[in-house]
């Protein structure tokens, strides 16, 4: 599940690059903060403790990387990409529906 | 109505469930205080909400949720993405006294936990982008692709860019994106390397890999993994030693190029060298906005991509400063950048308070904006800060801060942090601040136009001196440039218009005001030809490079080779000294006491001195009155009378010793001692520090053997291998420690808002108000702390500074140092003893009138400085006043016979003459005089032979096999063996050391003068004396008027023997000249001592007199000489000591016995018993003849009369004593 760090997490919406350390829930560095999803993350450079910052997943239907800004991506008990989110929108509740971005064809 | 719950009534409750150490918010954390009011809003919002009634949450289509798997109905929770793991429940049920609150309310807390950990996800992710989008707003981002199209065109790059642009952080970056793998990234300054590579590595996000990293000297964090390197422009040289075209790079990248220290122009140089060699490669200079078509026409008309700052509107104001001294504006206007020597005045702080209180009048509070004032030294800015801080401290308005080269990273670091609100900094910066260090926020720039420059004097010795001056337009721009950085500013120059339009265009660069003795050094081990015809950018002046050849071809470090390629011509090589130097990122003087010190053994404390005299003084400048006085006491015990050095290497090694003694409580007893003592205790560290470098340096030109183990006790690791993993576990444990409190250091840094009582530098704080927020424990020492075990054996250490000098070594290390300071000589002025202490002067050969440094141990000697004394200094320190800085004192015959490079002795060798500036007179009989010469040559040379020999084995071969047999871990009796095979010359070095020592401590008598220049041809033998026997009474005398009358005429003496390069016998007029004071202009009162005669003539009518005499024999003269002395009160003994003299004047023999009296028997004949006795009153040489008494004349006997001839008066006869005969010969003129 949890896999180590490496490389570059890249989101395929915005392309927005950015070195992660971790792949997982439960990152190695951060005391008591797991993610509910399979998480890329970093150590927060902004922070003065180690704790995990949360860069992006993966979407749970096409498995597009994506991060978490919310013209890439939605989360609602999973993450899903926007193209992904908007195609299905019929599935969220309205207090989700508002949120999701329809992405430009 | 639902009133917001209240949290905080509970919070002592939720602490102990949620916040403890090691929990995700522990309280007091930056978080936690967040949190609280985080959770207080949400309450509130919540109680809001429960007001107007909960919204039924919807639902989604079922079906189409149940495909996705996502839950139909709506909660906010799965929203959320993150949670957290809290041991609240397990700590609740240990608490028996019972949970003052209800489960429920626990567990939305926790809930509330949650949100908040999302919230912050978020806003840091926000961050995280604006980090990333800032960086595409920068200026230069526009122009990547013009700058990515250049690099493709073109070998070599201007990139031309005002402050701001960005292109120090960005350039490398667009490098990387550009597909360059290889990239190094140079920097002036070792702080700025490490500063850009955190400030690269935190925008690209690879704090925590190796992609960016930096290389200064002995600290690198280059992995396998980097691409880019920052790098200091040394170490960079350093490479190219193995490494002569750079083949290990892609990209080179020479940033701030229009500082032009030293080392940017050699790199420069050996640049342009390489891309001939080096297609691929590329060379990106990077620049302010100065002289740009000068670099790219150095490099081939490299095309130029010039990057608009972002500046904001500045407005100008010149506040010409009326009563500070018109003479240095006078001379500004006249020489732009000439030097001069400022009043005794210290600098006048009332201008700055102005423009305090003008701007708290014309500015609002609530306008944000900062100042920044540039002064041209520390002592300025603690005189302007003293002035300001009072006013600071009253309107509550102002923060005072310093920043300059001198303070540690972290000390720094404060001059960006925050000022409250409503409070502006005041930043007093050298021109540190100018284009290296850049701070936001300015608004306000006030100017004193003033820098102060290491220069060198380039006329005359090597002296390095600080000097004040005006600065550069180019400079003053710079300066002006600082307060448009955020907003529109002000700057306000303390100078007029007229003094700015008459300053020079650009800074001159260092090549032009410094010694070049590294340079050559470097030029010649990189093989960069001979430095006189180096390709340079802009050529030094050549009378300089002569002098740093000369210099080193005075301390052997280079010597002249004939070349056969050059047909004969000479051409300059390195010596196995100037090897080892070159390789020494330190100046030539520390460089050569460095390697003297491991040839003599005494590289504890030599390598202890070289890195105290490196580092600025760690004595704080104590407090007039009773203030200070306890430090005054303590520090008597740190005090040695011998110098400042000494008293340095005393103080480092007792610091240490504190050091080492106790457990883990270290720096708290060290720090207490260091305010005992009023020293500033970073500096110490900053010792420790350079103290390893250098013992590492020496290690690695195989002058030292290797210690093994490294810090924390490397000496018992070697035995017992059980215990050395378990001190190895230890190490690494504490390197981890240091890690981690690194790491948090550097995050906690950030921005942190000032406090208004921040305190100033190390000044203790005036107001004794207790902080209770204040209580943190000072944590950078204990980072310091470990650092300085984790880098330095201390254990080692201690034994090498701790160990007690005995005489012998004190003579030693007294010899070493001087060694490798000459010609940085001074001598007390002989009319010291009549003037207060501070007031002493002292005269180095080309700048008279120096002092002692206020901070030298010498002031306030029991025993000042005597005659007989030379002092050996670092620094000529010019500031309002001229001074010596950091001095050691020696004898000076033994010092100077040890060090001058140009010694000329007398035959009889008790007068000496030194480098054209110090004359020695032996008081002793000739063969002492002569013994003492001898010796000292002797060894000498012995240092020259063992120098060479010593450095020949530890050449390439002979390191090798040591190197080998380390790396091998052999056996200890294995490597004791290879440096046994080596050590043939190890008991000579130890025998020649205790011979050196003991010539300090010579009984020689002597006495030690300065002359003056016009005085120094007259010293020398012009010709030789045909021949003794035959030579006249008045030739010795004629050949010192002559010399007089060629005053100024400076030809090479040819009298005597070149016994060694740096001594020459026999090529002083034996007797003294007794014309100082003559000239050809007037007349003065002079009596002959030949004739008696006592004249008024100019030096030419000296000379005819003497002319005259000529004709006489020897023989004649003696006869008449030793009539006069028979006559009981025949004279003076001057001038029968004179006449005497005269007949032994040009003897070159090896009979110079008794009192230099040597009575050439033939002539003396049967009047051999006369000559006995004024054997005894032949001591006394020199003017006493003038005193001779009218009446003696009478004594003149008939048979001095002579026949003469005048052909002007008809041929007629007359008989005529010598002085008839000129007085005669006038009487036609």
């Amino acid at each position: 599940m949890s896999k180590a760090s490496g490389g570059k997490f890249r989101c395929t919406q915005c392309a927005l690059e950015v070195p992660f350390e971790h792949f997982g829930r439960r990152p190695p560095f951060g005391e008591g903060v797991v993610f509910l999803e399979d998480a890329y993350t970093r150590r927060d450079p902004f922070s003065s403790k180690a704790t995990p910052l949360f860069l992006g997943g993966v979407c749970k239907i096409c498995s597009k990387t994506v991060c978490r800004m919310q013209s890439c991506s939605i989360f609602y008990s999973s993450r899903f990409c926007v193209e992904c989110a908007s195609q299905n929108i019929e599935a969220f509740p309205a207090e989700v529906q508002k949120d999701v971005v329809i992405p430009a064809p | 109505m639902v009133a917001p719950f209240d949290w905080s009534a509970y919070q002592a409750t939720l602490d102990n469930l949620f916040h403890r150490e090691g929990d995700a918010y522990p309280a007091g954390s930056n978080e936690y205080e967040e949190l609280k009011d985080f959770v207080a809003r949400l309450a509130k919002f919540r109680a809001a909400q429960a007001k107007r009634g909960v919204e039924e949450s919807t639902s989604a289509d079922a079906e189409a949720a149940d495909r996705l798997g996502i839950p139909a109905k709506f909660d906010t929770r799965y929203r959320v993405n993150v949670g957290l793991i809290t041991d609240h429940k397990r700590r609740a049920a240990q608490h028996r006294g019972g949970c003052s609150l209800p489960g429920e309310r626990v567990e939305e807390y926790k809930q509330m936990l949650v949100l908040y950990e999302d919230f912050r996800q978020k806003r840091q992710f926000a961050k995280l982008l604006k980090l990333q989008t800032d960086r595409a707003a920068l200026p230069i981002s526009s122009f990547a692709a013009e700058i990515t199209a250049a690099v493709e065109s073109s070998q070599a790059v201007v990139i031309a860019g005002d402050t701001g642009c960005g292109k120090s952080t960005q350039l490398p970056q667009l490098l990387m994106t550009s597909g360059f793998k290889q990239i190094a990234v140079t920097q002036p300054r070792r702080i700025a390397a490490v500063s850009l590579c955190r400030r690269v590595a935190f925008e690209t996000l690879n704090e925590y890999g190796d992609e960016i990293a930096y290389k200064i000297r002995f600290d690198s964090t280059r992995g396998r993994g980097t691409k880019v390197v920052f790098l200091t422009e040394g170490v960079l040289l350093r490479e190219m030693v193995g490494d002569p075209t750079l083949k290990q790079y892609e990209v080179l990248v020479v940033d701030e190029v229009h500082e032009r220290h030293l080392s940017t122009d050699l790199l420069l140089g050996l640049l342009k060298g390489i891309l001939a060699e080096r297609p691929d490669l590329r060379v990106i200079l990077m620049s302010a906005t100065i002289d740009l078509a000068r670099y790219s026409a150095y490099f081939g008309n490299a095309p130029v991509v010039q990057v608009p700052g972002r500046l904001y509107p500045i407005t100008v104001e010149y506040l010409p400063q009326q009563p500070d001294d018109e003479k240095a504006q006078s001379s500004a206007r006249e020489g732009g950048k000439r030097r001069e020597r400022r009043g005794a005045q210290r600098i006048d702080a009332r201008p700055y308070l102005k423009i305090l209180e003008r701007i708290d009048q014309q500015f609002p509070a609530e306008q944000r904006g900062d100042m920044l004032v540039f002064l041209s030294g520390m002592q300025e800015m603690t005189t302007v800060a003293d002035a300001l801080r009072p006013y600071a401290a009253h309107t509550r308005r102002w923060v005072v801060l310093l920043l300059h080269s001198a303070l540690s990273v972290e000390e720094q670091d404060k001059v960006f942090d925050i000022a409250p609100d409503g409070v502006r900094k005041c930043v007093l910066s050298t021109n540190i601040a100018e284009t290296s260090v850049t701070i936001d926020g300015i608004r306000f720039v006030v100017d004193s136009g003033r820098v102060k420059e290491m220069t060198h004097d380039v006329a005359g010795s090597l002296t390095q001196s600080l000097q004040e001056g005006w600065i550069s337009r180019a400079s003053a721009e710079q300066r002006a440039g600082r307060a448009g950085r955020t907003g529109p500013g002000h700057c306000f120059r303390l100078y007029s218009q007229t003094d700015f339009a008459s300053f020079p265009e650009f800074t001159t660069p260092e090549i032009r005001r410094v010694g070049l003795e590294q340079l050559v050094l470097q030029i010649l081990a990189l093989g960069g030809g001979d430095p006189r015809s180096f390709d340079f950018l802009d050529p030094p002046p050549p009378e300089s490079l002569e002098a740093a050849v000369r210099s080193l071809v005075s301390h052997e470090a280079v010597r002249a080779a004939p070349s056969y390629l050059e047909g004969g011509r000479e051409h300059l090589v390195l010596t196995p000294l100037g090897e080892v130097l070159s390789g020494l990122p330190v100046d030539v003087p520390l460089g050569k006491m460095l390697v003297l010190g491991s040839l003599f053994h005494l590289s504890g404390p030599v390598v202890a001195m070289a890195a105290a005299l490196s580092v600025q003084s760690p004595f704080i400048r104590l407090p007039d009155g009773e203030e200070g006085d306890e430090a005054r006491v303590a520090r008597q015990s740190l005090r040695s009378e011998h110098g400042d050095a000494f008293t340095l290497a005393a103080t480092f090694g007792r610091w240490i010793a504190i050091k080492r003694g106790r457990g883990g409580d270290d720096s708290k007893a060290s720090g207490k001692w260091c305010k005992r003592h009023g020293l500033e205790e970073q500096r110490l560290y900053e010792m420790a520090k350079l103290q390893r470098q250098f013992q590492d340096l020496l290690t690695e030109s195989g002058l030292l053997k290797k210690a093994r183990g490294g810090g924390m006790g490397g000496g018992e690791l070697r035995r017992d291998p059980l215990k050395r993993k378990r001190e190895q576990q230890q190490r690494r444990d504490a390197q981890a420690h240091l890690h981690e409190l690194q790491r948090k250091r550097d995050r906690d840094r950030g921005r942190k808002v000032l406090k208004l009582s921040e305190p100033l530098e190390t000044e203790p704080e005036p107001e004794p108000e207790p902080d209770p927020d204040d209580g943190a424990p000072p944590e950078p020492l204990d980072i310091r702390s470990l650092e300085l075990k984790l880098t330095v054996d201390l254990e080692a250490l201690a034994e090498a500074t701790g160990r007690t000098l005995g005489r012998n070594d004190v003579n030693l290390l007294k010899v070493i140092i001087a060694s490798g300071l000459y010609p940085n000589v001074a001598v007390p002025d002989p009319n010291n003893s009549q003037r207060r202490e501070s007031e002493a002067l002292f005269h180095t050969r080309h700048v008279a009138d120096a002092r002692l440094h206020p901070a030298s141990v010498l002031v306030g000697a029991e025993v000042p400085p005597t005659a007989r004394e030379v002092l050996v200094y670092t620094t000529l320190l010019e500031t309002h006043k001229l001074y010596v800085t950091n001095l050691v004192r020696l004898p000076a015959l033994p010092a100077l016979l040890l060090t001058g490079q140009r010694i000329h002795t007398t035959p009889d060798c008790r007068r000496l003459l030194v480098d054209d500036w110090l004359l020695l007179r032996i008081k002793e009989a000739p063969d002492v005089a002569q013994h003492v010469v001898k010796t000292a040559c002797e060894l000498r040379a012995s240092v020259s032979k063992l120098l060479r020999i010593r450095l020949r084995s530890h050449g390439p071969a002979a390191k090798e096999s040591a190197a080998a047999a380390a790396a091998a871990d052999a056996p200890d009796w294995v490597q004791e063996l290879v440096e046994s095979v080596r050590s043939d010359e190890e008991v000579y070095s130890d025998d020649l050391a205790d011979r050196l020592a003991q010539l300090l401590d010579t009984t020689v008598s002597y006495t030690c003068e300065r002359i003056q220049p016009q005085h120094v041809p007259g010293q020398f033998a012009r010709s030789k004396p045909p021949n003794p026997d035959r030579d006249s009474a008045a030739a010795p005398l004629l050949r010192a008027a002559r010399a007089a009358l060629s005053e100024g005429d400076q030809s090479a003496p040819e009298e005597g023997v070149q016994v060694a390069p740096f001594l020459r016998w026999g090529s002083l007029e034996p007797f003294e000249s007794p014309f100082v004071g003559h000239s050809v202009h007037m007349r003065k009162h002079w009596q002959c001592p030949v004739c008696g005669e006592k004249l008024l003539m100019n030096l030419n009518e000296i000379e005819e007199h003497l002319e005259a005499h000529e004709g006489e024999s020897k023989k004649e003269m003696f006869e008449r000489a030793a009539e006069r002395a028979d006559h009981g009160k025949g004279g003076p003994d001057g001038v029968r000591g004179l006449a005497k003299q005269a007949f032994n004047g040009g003897e070159e023999s090896e009979s110079l016995e008794g009192e230099g009296v040597r009575v050439p028997v033939q002539q003396a004949g049967e009047t051999s018993g006369e000559v006995e006795n004024r054997k005894t009153m032949g001591d006394d040489v020199g003017m006493q003849a003038g005193s001779a008494e009218p009446e003696k004349r009478e004594t003149v006997s008939a048979v001095q009369r002579k026949r003469y001839v005048c052909e002007q008066c008809d041929s007629k006869v007359y008989l005529f004593t010598p002085p008839q005969v000129l007085q005669h010969k006038r009487t036609h003129k």
